[in-house]
């Protein structure tokens, strides 16, 4: 799957300009520094569920992603990981390493819109 | 954006719990631009912790996190102090309805769905705090108002008479027994409890007020399950509620008991006497004035008694008030049977009338109201049977005290048709039977009347006779009969009034003794001997010893020894020059004082004689333990021994028990050798009388002592 082009949601963009407060650093930079930071660590967490099969960890990381994601307006990778989530609250392990496919470069795509969006924030 | 620190007040403090770092940022700036303050943690446990330590105006919560999570956090917070109403928004997915119940089941307020919208969270939040303060505000007022109808002992209900629903407060329960429930066409639920004689008469008028739509207020008796009774006060009004047509009996139930009780007390203070529970003045005059009403226009006769215990303020003084009360309450007792049997005494019938009553007014004055007589005489009956009553002995701590008492009585129509004119009249009439000699009763007369306007006056003059030394001594010499000389002087004290000349002691004493007046007369006499011994002295008649009559007042009061020996120092006099003499009756009236008061006088070397001996009722044993350097008998008796046999073996017996006694005597009303003859016959030791002097005035009686310096009258 080629995530070249993700659209971050200009809806959550929006909201997120929305509470700038006037002569403060900005929120939309602060957000996407705290997105990279903690997708890297969900990630990771991810990673290592699916890999030692810990359901609750996959669960929870996938339910924490889909949050984080969703602050940013990464819309698809919020579906990703509520794929994820869903599976596993369901109890299916396999069906979570099956929605867990493609995670990867949707990760990298979001991780490259959300550094565009710094840049033209900080410019 | 709004902010609520505009408000001035403090800005309430917001926590927020949720892992993702994030979305805290974001939620901590659009709180702080509503105007919150905002505290974090992004787990439940450091959660708890900032809640237990700081003060927490809302909570929003998310749901997942590592440790504990929001569900958790959301119940032990409604388990922690404060924690019960502090609101709590809990932040789940949109698409997790199972969180949702479950976050309502924990306990939680509100939620929010993720992503939450910023734009309206504070709205959010801010309605959610409003709204727990309007409640808390209602939770507190409901507190308030169940305190204070707690304290007012105040209950509330709401009858929907139509529909039947009934509500109430417990303090209506309580006291009605009557309780939530549905209620229709009766009123048994809420007078169940009502005393049987109150119970017709409150269904009628609550069912009229119900009927008219009109307020009632009611007070009645209510009997409690748990035994008691309470007196409770209810108001209620009924109305039509306008929304929906129905009539609905609205009302407070309160329980009075404490204030009926209060308040029964408060009149009883105010119209009964403490003591024995009679009635006092107050109610004297107010239930007179109804006998009298009732008496007006029949032939029935309404009695007054006013009654005196004599000698009671000495009672009450040597055996201390508890004895006196003791003995006020035996009094009250036996009065009120007297009227109890009053029937029974006629035979007629046995019952109480109504109007009759007993009633005490301050110290030992009694009064007792008798209705329905057909003639002033049967009062009389009444009132010996009262006497009678009171003449029984009263055992006091173990001792048996006779009292005896005075009574006067006015009657309605004849005396007066007036309360304070028949309490008036009866008083004077009492007044009057005490001074023909106590123990009696006395109706009134309009002889008393005039007595009584006698009296006043006289003791106005009496005042005025102290302040102008009006007053003078005489003295009448006292011969030894042996010898034949003078042996001293009893100085008598005589009132010149300026208009009406001298008047007799037998008139103004008494009333002296009544009002009083006899302490400062007894002191003006006690000095006055000073003076005119002293006076003689100067003149060189230096031997003249003189004795001062001490009345029952001077008596009892401490202050006779210093008295006595302060006038004598003031006229630089030895102590020999004064002898006192007493009533025998005045000594036996409470002997062991007397003991001690003779002592006392004796210590200071003043000599007591026993005046008047004879005509009291002293016993022997008590006679002995006088100390005493003799005793005086009585003139009557002196007077009449030559020709009554009686007298004459009186004289005779006191001389000798005298002797026996080793006690001096002085015969008094020596009037003839004759006398004179048969007292030195039987070894008398003084003679005082007509036959040696009169009481002469004090320039005369000094002449007198110069004119028999040797022997004035020997036997023959």
């Amino acid at each position: 799957m080629q995530h070249t082009d993700i659209q971050l949601d200009p809806a959550a963009i929006a909201a997120l300009r929305a509470l700038q407060v006037p002569g403060r650093p900005s929120l939309v930079v602060r957000v996407c520094d705290l997105f990279e930071t903690s997708t890297a660590a969900l990630v990771g967490e991810l990673a290592q569920g699916l890999s030692s099969n810990d359901l609750a960890l996959v669960t929870r990381a996938a339910h924490t992603l889909k949050s984080s994601s969703a602050n940013v307006g990464a819309t698809d990778l919020a579906n990703h990981a509520k794929a994820i989530e869903h599976c596993g609250r369901g109890g299916d392990l396999a069906g979570c390493h099956a929605a867990a496919a493609g995670l990867q470069a949707l990760l990298e795509a979001t991780l490259a819109a959300i550094a565009a969006l710094r840049r033209a924030e900080s410019a | 954006m709004n902010t609520l620190a505009a408000s001035g007040a403090e800005c309430p403090v917001v926590l927020v719990v949720d892992d993702d770092m994030a979305a805290r940022l974001m939620t901590r700036i659009a709180l702080e631009e509503g105007g919150f303050e905002v505290l974090e943690a992004e787990d439940g446990v450091p959660a708890l912790e900032i809640f237990r330590t700081h003060k927490i105006d809302v909570v929003l919560l998310d749901v997942m996190m590592i440790e504990l999570d929001g569900f958790a956090v959301c119940s032990s917070i409604r388990g922690m102090p404060h924690g019960e109403h502090t609101p709590i928004m809990m932040m789940t997915g949109l698409d997790d309805t199972a969180s949702i119940n479950t976050a309502y089941d924990a306990g939680a307020t509100d939620f929010v769905t993720k992503p939450i919208n910023y734009g309206v969270l504070t709205h959010r939040v801010r309605y959610m705090l409003r709204a727990a303060r309007v409640a808390d505000e209602l939770r507190r007022s409901e507190t308030r108002l169940a305190k204070a109808q707690a304290m007012a002992k105040l209950g509330h209900f709401h009858w929907n008479v139509d529909s039947g629903l009934f509500e109430c407060s417990s303090e209506v329960e309580r006291l009605t027994g009557a309780r939530n429930a549905t209620i229709i066409d009766e009123l048994s639920p809420l007078v169940s409890r009502v005393h049987p004689d109150d119970r017709g008469e409150i269904e009628t008028r609550l069912g009229n007020a119900i009927a008219a739509n009109e307020a009632v207020q009611i007070s009645c008796r209510v009997t409690l399950p748990q035994g008691g009774t309470a007196h409770i006060h209810l108001e209620a009004a009924c109305a039509v509620e306008p929304d929906t047509g129905t009539r609905v009996l609205e009302g407070v139930v309160q329980d009075v008991t404490e204030r009926r009780r209060l308040e029964g007390l408060a009149h009883k203070l105010a119209y009964f006497d403490t003591v024995t529970g009679l009635p006092n003045r107050t109610t004297l005059r107010k239930d007179l004035g109804q006998a009298i009403a009732r008496a007006i226009g029949t032939e029935a006769v309404v009695a007054v008694f006013s009654l005196d215990l004599d000698n009671f303020k000495r009672i009450n003084d040597t055996l201390g008030r508890d004895s006196g009360d003791r003995l006020l309450k035996t009094v009250a007792e036996r009065l009120t049977t007297c009227l109890r049997r009053r029937d029974s005494a006629y035979g007629v019938r046995a019952d109480v009338r109504a109007g009759d009553f007993v009633a005490r007014t301050g110290g030992d004055e009694f009064y007792v109201v008798l209705t329905e007589f057909r003639s002033a005489e049967e009062s009389a009956v009444v009132a010996r049977r009262m006497l009678e009553a009171i003449a029984q002995p009263v055992n006091l701590g173990g001792e048996d005290l006779v009292l005896s008492a005075t009574t006067g009585i006015s009657v309605y129509p004849v005396d007066g048709t007036t309360p304070d004119l028949l309490i008036d009249r009866a008083d004077a009439a009492k007044n009057h039977a005490k001074v023909e000699g106590r123990g009696r009763y006395q109706f009134y007369t309009s002889a008393i009347n005039a007595r009584a306007f006698e009296r006043l006056s006289m003791e106005n003059n009496l005042r005025k006779a102290l302040q102008q030394e009006q007053f003078e001594l005489y003295y009448q010499p006292k011969i030894d009969i042996r010898s034949g000389r003078f042996a001293g002087a009893e100085a008598l004290v005589r009132w010149r009034h300026p208009d009406l000349g001298l008047v007799s002691p037998a008139n103004f004493i008494p009333i002296a003794e009544e009002t009083g007046l006899i302490v400062p007369l007894g002191e003006w006499i006690i000095r006055a001997a000073c003076r005119d011994i002293a006076q003689w002295r100067s003149q060189g008649l230096s031997d003249v010893r003189v004795a001062v009559n001490i009345s029952a007042m001077q008596f009892a009061s401490a202050e006779l020894p210093l008295q006595l020996s302060a006038a004598l120092a003031e006229w630089k006099l030895p102590v020999e020059v004064m002898e006192v003499e007493l009533t025998e009756s005045l000594l036996m009236t409470d002997t062991e004082q007397s003991i001690s008061m003779l002592a006392e006088l004796r210590a200071l070397g003043i000599d007591v004689w026993i005046d008047d001996f004879g005509t009291g009722y002293s016993s022997l044993a008590y006679l002995r333990r006088f100390p005493i350097a003799g005793v005086k008998v009585d003139q009557t008796f002196v007077r009449e021994m030559d020709t009554n046999t009686n007298d004459a073996a009186i004289v005779a017996a006191v001389i000798a028990l005298a002797r026996s006694l080793n006690l001096e005597v002085v015969a008094e009303g020596v009037e003839s050798r004759l006398h004179l003859a048969a007292l030195a016959a039987q070894q008398c030791d003084y003679a005082q009388g007509y036959l040696y002097s009169p009481p002469l005035p004090a320039a005369a009686f000094a002449r007198w002592v110069n004119e028999h310096r040797g022997p004035v009258a020997k036997v023959i």
